[in-house]
């Protein structure tokens, strides 16, 4: 596994922590800001944006839990 | 060794361009969703008049065949489309590797058939709870916004608002995009995952993280069609 300075990492948790924050904003109904469920029921309106939702999720499911294992493959 | 890490590597950066086309696809989505919602009312369809009262066992099985409808359409749209994206990334840009699209294909539906039971037992756990004796009166029996052919609730909130997730969901995808195209030298979201991954209590809570989004995202709502 590649090895990178720790302070790299931090840009993800920034992103992250800002992402969270606005999430927290939405949720505590202070700034009248949407949730991001709310911007995932306006994706969801439409049926491709329900299925790139779909394929997004499964993927993320795929490229993290089940990608180099081969005990159903026999490669 | 180290070829897998050169070829992990590699697979990493090839994955920037169907990460761009999952971005592309999703904004025009939202932006169609606020077309929808922001338009002028007089040009919105008449939802018609909305149903009277009906029996509750009636009800409650037409919900169940709304749901069951829209969960099925939901799913084999969402792994067709997937697969389709897949194959054309593996023919058009990069042939990953023997066995990624066996793979991709056997993956996901394992992931499908894994999450399956898991989501019909967190339906049933929710259905039980809210029936409890007790318990106040939820939201309304069938949210306008989940009927087929009706546009969602009127909660309104600022379009910046709106903007500022696109923007957020923008700047995960632009540094995922610059760290794949290894331009800046700065780990992907997939190290942060590995890092994590690392440890069994990681695997374990990023699984249950990933059952939890897909249970929020494609069920729990529907799970109001069936309120009795």
């Amino acid at each position: 596994m590649p090895r990178y300075p720790l302070i790299d990492y931090l840009v993800w948790v920034i992103l992250f922590g800002a992402l969270f924050a606005w999430e927290g904003l939405a949720l505590a109904q202070v700034t009248g800001v949407p949730a991001v469920s709310d911007v995932f029921r306006r994706i969801k309106r439409n049926p491709l944006g329900r299925w790139a939702l779909v394929a997004l999720w499964l993927w993320a499911g795929w490229h993290f839990f089940i990608r180099g294992w081969h005990f159903l493959l026999r490669a | 060794m180290g070829q897998l890490t050169v070829l992990a590597a590699s697979t990493d950066r090839q994955a920037l361009i169907p990460m761009a086309a999952c971005y592309l696809i999703l904004m025009p989505a939202l932006a169609l969703g606020l077309r929808r919602l922001y338009r002028p009312q007089a040009t919105q369809p008449d939802p018609g008049p909305s149903p009277g009262p009906s029996p509750a066992g009636s009800r409650q099985r037409s919900g169940r065949a709304a749901l069951a409808r829209h969960v099925t359409s939901t799913v084999v749209g969402g792994y067709l489309l997937l697969i389709a994206v897949v194959v054309a990334y593996y023919y058009g840009v990069a042939r990953v590797g023997p066995g990624f699209l066996q793979s991709e294909v056997t993956g996901t539906a394992l992931l499908i058939g894994l999450a399956a039971p898991v989501f019909i037992a967190a339906s049933w756990l929710a259905g039980r709870l809210r029936r409890r004796p007790g318990r106040p009166a939820g939201p309304p029996l069938v949210p306008a916004d989940l009927l087929p052919g009706q546009e969602a609730s009127r909660a309104r909130h600022p379009l910046i608002g709106y903007l500022a997730w696109a923007v957020l969901f923008g700047a995960l995808f632009a540094w995922e995009g610059l760290a794949l195209a290894e331009v800046t030298g700065v780990p992907s979201f997939s190290d942060v995952v590995r890092v994590i991954m690392r440890y069994p209590v990681g695997r374990w809570a990023l699984f249950a993280l990933w059952l939890w989004a897909g249970w929020q995202v494609f069920i729990r709502r529907w799970l109001l069609l069936l309120r009795t």
